[in-house]
């Protein structure tokens, strides 16, 4: 995995832990975000806004529902970053 | 209609935020009502554009940045110069903002209380100036929501504005009656602006519906509000002060 991929999938882990107000450690790549207990719509609100300021990436709503992972949201990024 | 107290004739009517949505809506309807419409927005061809949807040549494309309060009254005083008096008002201009509360900061508070808020509460300032106020009163109407009085996860900072107009309204109604001037608020439920398009865009199609529920006439139009503006406007109004309509298809009802 490039890098560059391996520092956006560490903020998003950093969003993640932000706006579902969870410890360090408690968020992995490869966890499936939607199974968490905190999950809910004003979270996937909250991480959109988020990839948006931060990345300048807008996420449309159907792409959203077919990443599963953090790994998925940092290639989609990628992807649609050109990068 | 020339004589009927519903009519806006010989009126002069400020509408901020009047380049899109509800704002558009109350700047046409307000021209059908027989009023000069002073226009304020940020874009000055946005607001040609709305004016070509009003009858009407005498109306005023106000361009203004209602947030740059330093040079605001400045600003407004001289885009009215022209007019003796400013027989109404209508604070739409606003923003939305769907967001956790622990993803808010000063800053978006500030950004939603700015325009929201504060910009509303000093044109009301400006506009309610013993000079500006024609002999037979004023009438100013500010757009709240029915977020003022209802809760919705992810709105505190946007209620929290809706909410602080609807108190200040009454307060200013008080203080405002002696010089005839009305103070009012409506209350829109959702309506279909480009604006709430643009929101329910970023939402699922689970939320989109979460979001129509309770709504026992459907979604609201922009002309609805406008329509209820007009009425608070005109001389059909006369006894109404310190007030809040809801145009909500029922929401508030339940």
């Amino acid at each position: 995995m490039p890098q560059k991929e391996h520092l956006m999938i560490d903020r998003l882990i950093e969003f993640f832990e932000e706006i579902l107000e969870k410890d360090p450690g408690q968020i992995k790549p490869y966890d499936k975000f939607r199974e968490y207990e905190e999950w809910d719509s004003l979270a996937y609100i909250s991480l959109v806004t988020k990839i948006d300021e931060q990345f300048d990436v807008t996420v449309r709503q159907d792409d959203f529902q077919s990443l599963a992972t953090i790994d998925d949201i940092a290639r989609y990024i990628a992807k649609s970053r050109g990068s | 209609m020339e004589n009927h107290s519903f009519s806006l004739k010989n009126k002069n009517i400020v509408i901020t935020g009047a380049s899109s949505g509800i704002g558009r809506q109350c700047a046409v309807e307000c021209a059908f009502g027989g009023a000069r419409v002073i226009l304020i927005a940020r874009n000055r061809q946005n607001l040609i554009a709305a004016m070509d949807d009003m009858p009407g040549d005498r109306h005023i494309a106000l361009p203004v940045d209602l947030t740059e309060f330093d040079g605001l009254a400045a600003s407004i005083r001289e885009g009215i110069a022209g007019i003796e008096k400013v027989h109404g008002l209508v604070h739409a201009a606003g923003l939305q903002m769907t967001c956790a509360l622990n993803q808010m900061n000063i800053d978006r508070y500030r950004s939603l209380f700015d325009i929201n808020v504060f910009a509303g509460l000093e044109i009301a300032r400006i506009v309610t100036h013993r000079k500006f106020i024609p002999q037979d009163g004023s009438s100013l109407v500010f757009i709240s929501s029915t977020m003022a009085a209802a809760g919705r996860p992810g709105l505190t900072g946007y209620s929290a504005t809706k909410g602080a107009l609807l108190s200040a309204a009454r307060s200013m109604a008080m203080e405002l009656a002696s010089k005839k001037v009305r103070v009012n608020c409506v209350s829109p439920g959702l309506i279909m602006t480009q604006m709430m398009q643009d929101v329910f865009s970023t939402l699922t199609p689970e939320q989109v519906s979460q979001r129509r529920q309770g709504y026992a006439l459907g979604l609201g139009r922009p002309r609805d509000i406008a329509d209820a503006c007009v009425f608070l406007l005109s001389d059909a109004a006369r006894w109404i002060t310190g007030a809040n309509i809801p145009v909500d298809g029922g929401y508030t009802a339940q």
